[in-house]
């Protein structure tokens, strides 16, 4: 009795899922055929990257919480891991862009004491609210109620961040380039970065091995 | 063969391909591969690269507008463009990983809506949806642009960013044990 109504549950689900994956397509025609920016794309891109992130239950505040908490470090090797490939493939398109004369692309943040405070608020707001940016989407999509009220106070939040911006800014030391490339050359910064990453990981490992 | 027939069988491994594909988690390095590919083609396809929260920024900065603010001077804008939501390419990643979470789960035949168990929670998520939205802005990047994206761009902000959000988490999470425990 309880396998088959189960089984009847996950069968509306299904249609529910094809409906949704339906329409999603017809988004992404719609945007790629009417607007001129690449929008079609970012869409077809969250799309994407929110179905992964729900599969593998990847949740970047646990990564960076669990191995100070409970000395659980396999989400954080994951995403390590991860942060290595992704650093291999930007810096190919880097390279190719630099080759190719154009303005290198990627986020850089002027430095100065607005980042310190800055990621030191977002750390007590992500644990206190149960996720970070990804990960309270992730729960949006899963259904948690309570993440609607996180987007709220989130939105609010970022709009009361930007409208203080002017006060803030004021910390940004220079204008300087942050990307490392351009401070200590392609091979430096490249060999810097993901040696430092592997040593990161193997210490992770050492960590939840002996440590804790 | 076992007293099973071979349409049994195939019907069995068909079922056990699905179960691994959408209803058992992938493990966590396997979506750690897939998300830094997936990124890697989005940025050499279309130049952008993932952010969440400017999007937010955005979206809630619009909204104000409507009742009559004047959002377009604020000196954020020097430092993420301003655009309105619907022409915002976060805000289409954003909205498209809500809708691609939503359709995982669905796959999985796991979606429930999940309820809020007290008022105190909803008060201490609000606040700590504030606070990182606030943070972010001042920082100019969530976890995703100010560190996972920044550090795959060899940006140095990302290394800065990295020992900070941990620290804030720790503390974050040492607050909420002692508020449980209230």
């Amino acid at each position: 009795m309880k396998r088959q109504e189960f089984r009847q549950k996950s069968n509306w689900q299904l249609i529910f899922a094809l409906i949704i994956i339906i329409f999603s397509i017809y988004i992404y025609l719609y945007l790629n055929n009417s607007v001129e920016i690449n929008l079609a794309t970012s869409w077809a891109f969250g799309l994407i990257v929110g179905f992964i992130l729900q599969r593998s239950r990847i949740c970047f505040t646990a990564a960076l919480r669990d191995p100070f908490l409970f000395g659980l470090t396999k989400l954080s090797r994951a995403l390590i891991l991860s942060t290595i490939i992704i650093t291999i493939g930007f810096a190919y398109i880097q390279y190719q862009q630099q080759l190719g004369g154009l303005p290198i692309e990627g986020k850089f943040v002027p430095l100065g004491w607005h980042i310190p405070i800055g990621a030191f608020i977002f750390g007590l707001g992500a644990a206190v609210s149960g996720g970070c940016a990804s990960g309270t989407l992730i729960r949006l999509g899963e259904g948690y109620k309570l993440q609607w009220i996180v987007i709220v106070g989130f939105i609010a939040g970022s709009v009361h961040g930007s409208y203080d911006a002017s006060f803030w800014y004021q910390l940004i030391r220079s204008q300087k380039s942050t990307h490392l490339p351009q401070l200590l050359g392609w091979g430096n910064a490249l060999a810097l970065q993901i040696i430092f990453l592997l040593l990161l990981y193997l210490l992770s490992y050492w960590w939840e091995k002996h440590k804790f | 063969m076992n007293g099973k027939s071979l349409l049994q069988k195939l019907t069995e491994k068909r079922v056990s391909t699905w179960n691994i594909l959408f209803k058992k988690p992938w493990p966590y390095w396997f979506g750690g591969v897939l998300l830094a590919v997936v990124n890697i083609i989005y940025f050499a396809i279309s130049g952008e690269i993932w952010s969440i929260t400017s999007g937010f920024a955005r979206l809630g900065a619009w909204i104000i507008s409507l009742f009559g603010v004047n959002v377009e001077t604020w000196e954020a804008w020097q430092y993420y463009q301003y655009n309105l939501p619907w022409l915002d390419n976060n805000s289409w990643s954003n909205l498209g990983i809500i809708i691609g979470a939503l359709i995982a789960i669905l796959l999985a035949g796991q979606f429930k809506l999940k309820k809020i168990k007290n008022k105190k929670q909803i008060i201490t998520v609000l606040i700590g949806g504030w606070l990182m939205g606030y943070g972010a802005r001042i920082a100019i990047g969530c976890n995703i642009g100010g560190l996972y994206t920044a550090l795959a761009s060899l940006a140095l902000n990302g290394w800065l960013y990295l020992p900070f959000i941990i620290l804030g988490i720790y503390f974050g999470s040492k607050v909420l044990i002692k508020l449980i425990n209230y």
